[in-house]
């Protein structure tokens, strides 16, 4: 298992640039997730580690060694394609021998390591099967399975999952995070699904635009998204304009939608400058009445929605903004779908934690 | 690290490195190279020739001469368009074809619909009745035609058998034959063609026209029909076309009286040995398909121009 | 009512266009198998002694040889070129992609009977009057498109992470074709082959130009035979060819679906 690392990579179609300077480490052994919407780019990093498109700039590095111009074949890489390309003419198990073939591994070998790796994926019994005789799930274990059994340098997956219902989603995302654990493969994840993401990760680069918006573990991700976009992109919905008008070395001061209120301090920003707040839709606590201390204000509920074990509401605040809030529906009776019907006057606070900032660009 | 990922980085491979293929490839040397065999057979057999007839026709007709002169002339042109006999081959050829094409068109629907309609399981059997004129010889074709119309053929003799007539219908050896012919040859290539366009449209269409209040035939002629002009562009140009250039039928079936500019071709250039003229036929027979075939896509076009988005 | 007298005619007439497609082809089966040398129908007796005739007259068994012959060279030639053509051709993100497939389709627009003329009049201006040569290149030309035609929508079908795959997995670029691509595109391939062999066994456009007294192709000679006599002889020849295509059709469809043939 490899450290692959990406020195100032650049890609450019024609006029448009596809990736601008990307630098990213994947230590040896740990599992890294590209996270962005589509079009961000992180697919065009994926192919040029995987040696399927050359960059027109900068240097790809297997464990210290140069391999930028070394084409796919001799990568060793195993790779989990989107559409899994599975080779339709060929069963589970001469899918999985076929990397192995080309390396000119000597038949008694290969026999057993197909072997092997199909009980470690647990599709030994349908060995013999066609692709097309697979169910949706055992068609990615085999692929996982043909990329897996040539011990790879890196294992590269380009959002294998997308094609999966919720359920079998989430089962072979546990099956994979377990895999790749057993294995110490070092692996490359793709998605534009931040949930899968956080879950299966150690570590998370976030993209967007052709850059990497941050890169960290998914705990450091979520709770402490560098950027505005980051912080959209993990699911923090509100944003309220607001400037800055108070720093100490403990806490700022911040005013918003009207009314003034404190945040953790974030080195950088001056005094009078435009910040964007950032609030998370969880950290919100909707009341009838004002609550005691902390940061709070009035509005009235547009629309309440029940979703199972969470509801959210879209609160109208009275100083103008809308925000977004999500709690989890355990003290609710049980026969209400809401704690507060469309129409009532309510206060949304939130904790100085649940705050983050963004310098305006 | 691996056996595998440690030689996979070993400096030798270094010598050895496969292509890597750049963003967006171009063709490539190796492409060019593929592509060469069969781009070369395709302009130097045929091209070329075509080239080489066009500018023969152009030449002063001498018989026997067969290489290219300096001398440019429109004296075959002239002959085919000012001598009536000749005009009226073009004209008779012209119009046979459109009414092949039309009675394709119409046959062609009809056929196309009852195959699309029939349950799945005769899908295939229906499909092979109405190809199976493709899949042998033009010439077999022909001679069943003359079989069947005949004067003594199997038409002829049902009539008399059921007293419909007396003496036998001359149907062999006249335009209609020739016509009959034809449509025989060429429905099953329009049936294709509107049937590759009925695959594209989703049956749920004419179901919802139903739901909002057409009749099927309402529903048949305001959104299914509109939909096949694709596939009845595609279907109109060939027949067309193929009909225009049609050798066999008119040649076996057609008699004396109804000859068409294929048969005109094939006299000048094995009877008469007149290949200068002969080239001025086959220049007017391909120019006037392409006409006709612009004629159709240029309406086709603006009809479909709107809501046809190209793959 | 009336959407119910509409439909029964529509099926009436849908039914008479099935009679019509099929008849010349019966007409033709039944009465190789009269006994008379004379049309008539029903037949009154029935033999296979027009079959024995057929076999025995010289211009059709050397016309079977020179156009299974013909048609043979013309698919072992047109396939290769076809097949790597129509690879480079999908593999290409080339602007002029579009117009050299165009090309390589232009025989199939191209009506048989000028083709025939052009290749006859350009050899004779290069003083090449060989038939043999003559009939290969013209049915080079019928082959080749259709092969072209079959693979490429062969190729289109592929998952095009396939090649990738092969590669990332190791493989070079020959191998992952020879291992991956091609046995998936095969059935694509033998399809234009078996058709456009067909097509080339039964030609008479493209030929008529191009045979000389000695090198005649079976159609032509059933078709000159024909304008001399009108015995059941061609009849039998006719059903013997049509019970060769149903085979191959019959093969074909078993082992690939004729479906292929006409999209793509």
């Amino acid at each position: 298992m490899a450290q692959v690392v990406l020195e100032d990579i650049s890609c450019r179609y024609d006029t448009t640039v596809a990736l601008d300077r990307i630098a990213l480490t994947i230590p040896s052994g740990q599992f890294l997730t590209l996270l962005g919407p589509s079009g961000c780019g992180k697919s065009t990093t994926l192919r040029v580690i995987a040696g399927l498109l050359q960059p027109s700039g900068g240097r790809v590095l297997f464990e210290g060694r140069d391999v930028t111009s070394v084409g796919s074949a001799k990568r060793n890489i195993g790779m989990v394609f989107q559409s899994l390309a599975l080779f339709p003419h060929m069963t589970a198990a001469e899918n999985v021998a076929f990397g192995l073939k080309m390396r000119k591994v000597d038949v008694a070998e290969i026999g057993k390591r197909v072997r092997r790796m199909l009980d470690v994926v647990r599709l030994g019994h349908l060995a013999d099967r066609y692709p097309a005789q697979l169910s949706g799930g055992q068609q990615q274990r085999v692929a996982l399975a043909r990329a897996l059994v040539i011990e790879p340098s890196i294992l590269i997956l380009d959002e294998p999952f997308a094609a999966l219902d919720r359920k079998l989603r989430e089962a072979m995302q546990v099956e994979l995070r377990q895999i790749t654990q057993e294995l110490r493969t070092t692996s490359l994840f793709v998605t534009h699904d931040q949930e899968e993401a956080l879950t299966l990760s150690d570590l998370v680069a976030v993209m967007n635009n052709g850059r990497i918006e941050q890169i960290g573990s998914p705990g450091e991700i979520f709770r402490r998204p560098k950027t505005r976009f980051v912080a959209d992109f993990m699911g923090i919905t509100n944003f309220l304009d607001g400037k800055l008008v108070g720093a100490s070395a403990t806490a700022c001061r911040i005013e918003a939608a009207g009314i003034a209120f404190e945040a953790a301090p974030v080195p950088g920003l001056s005094l009078g400058q435009g910040v964007s707040v950032a609030i998370r839709p969880a950290g919100i606590k909707v009341t009838s009445g004002q609550p005691p201390g902390g940061i709070a204000m009035p509005g009235c509920v547009r629309q309440s929605n029940y979703h199972g074990s969470i509801c959210s509401y879209v609160v109208d605040l009275d100083s103008g903004p809308t925000l977004i809030v999500r709690e989890s529906n355990d003290d609710l009776p049980e026969h209400a779908s809401a704690r507060f019907p469309v129409g009532a006057r309510v206060w949304a606070g939130w904790r100085r934690e649940a705050v983050h900032l963004f310098a305006d660009q | 690290m691996t056996k595998a990922a440690i030689s996979a980085l070993d400096g030798r491979f270094a010598s050895r490195l496969g292509p890597v293929r750049s963003g967006r490839q171009g063709v490539s040397g190796a492409s060019s190279l593929l592509l060469l065999p069969a781009v070369l057979v395709v302009c130097f057999c045929l091209l070329v020739p075509l080239a080489y007839v066009v500018v023969l026709s152009f030449n002063p007709p001498v018989t026997g001469e067969v290489e290219l002169t300096n001398e440019l002339t429109l004296v075959n042109y002239a002959r085919l368009f000012l001598q009536p006999f000749y005009s009226a081959i073009l004209l008779r050829t012209i119009s046979v074809s459109a009414i092949t094409t039309f009675l394709c068109v119409g046959f062609g629907l009809v056929l196309a619909l009852s195959i699309w309609r029939a349950p799945p399981r005769q899908r295939g059997l229906r499909v092979i009745i109405v190809i199976s004129p493709l899949l042998v010889s033009i010439v077999t074709r022909t001679y069943g035609w003359m079989v069947v119309l005949g004067d003594n053929g199997i038409l002829n003799t049902l009539l008399r058998a059921m007293g419909l007539i007396d003496e036998p219908l001359h149907m062999m050896f006249t335009q209609g034959a020739v016509i009959v012919g034809l449509v025989h040859v060429f429905l099953p290539m329009m049936v294709l063609s509107i049937l590759a366009a009925m695959d594209k449209i989703d049956p749920a269409l004419a179901q919802a026209a139903e739901t909002l209040g057409a009749s099927s035939f309402v529903a048949f002629w305001k959104i299914t029909f509109p939909l096949l002009i694709p596939g009845l562009t595609a279907g109109v140009t060939i027949v067309f076309s193929l009909a225009m250039s049609s050798y066999v039928t008119p040649a076996l079936m057609g008699g004396r009286n109804a000859g068409m500019l294929t048969t005109l071709i094939y006299q000048q250039f094995v009877v008469t040995y007149n290949w200068h003229f002969g080239a001025a036929l086959v220049v007017v027979l391909l120019t006037t398909s392409l006409i006709a075939l612009a004629l159709v896509l240029l309406e086709s076009g603006r009809r479909t121009r709107a809501w046809l988005v190209k793959p | 009512m009336m959407a119910r007298l509409y439909r029964g005619g529509f099926d009436a007439l849908a039914w008479a266009l099935y009679g019509f497609m099929l008849a010349p082809l019966v007409c033709v089966v039944l009465v190789s198998f009269n006994a008379d040398a004379v049309q008539s129908f029903p037949p009154r007796a029935l033999s296979l002694h027009w079959y024995w005739h057929a076999l025995n007259e010289p211009s059709f068994v050397s016309g079977a040889v020179t156009s299974a012959v013909l048609a043979l060279c013309a698919t072992a030639l047109a396939t290769p070129a076809g097949v790597a053509a129509a690879l480079a051709l999908h593999r290409s993100r080339w602007r002029g992609k579009a117009a050299l497939e165009l090309l390589l389709l232009a025989p199939l627009v191209v009506p048989g009977l000028v083709i025939g003329i052009a290749l006859l009049v350009t050899l004779a201006g290069m003083d090449v009057r060989e038939a043999p040569l003559r009939l290969l290149i013209g049915h080079v030309l019928i082959v080749l498109p259709y092969v072209v035609r079959t693979t490429l929508a062969s190729l289109a079908r592929l998952d095009p992470a396939l090649t990738e795959a092969a590669e990332t997995l190791g493989a070079n670029r020959l191998a992952a074709f020879l291992q991956v691509i091609l046995p998936l595109i095969r059935p694509g391939v033998v399809a234009g082959m078996l058709f456009g062999f067909i097509l080339s066994f039964d030609d008479v456009s493209v030929s008529l130009f191009l045979v000389d007294a000695r090198t005649v192709t079976l159609p032509l000679a059933i078709m000159s035979y024909l304008q001399y006599n009108f015995d059941p002889s061609i009849a039998a020849i006719s059903s013997m060819l049509i019970g060769l295509t149903i085979l191959v059709v019959v093969v074909v469809e078993r082992r690939l679906g004729m479906k292929q043939l006409f999209t793509g």
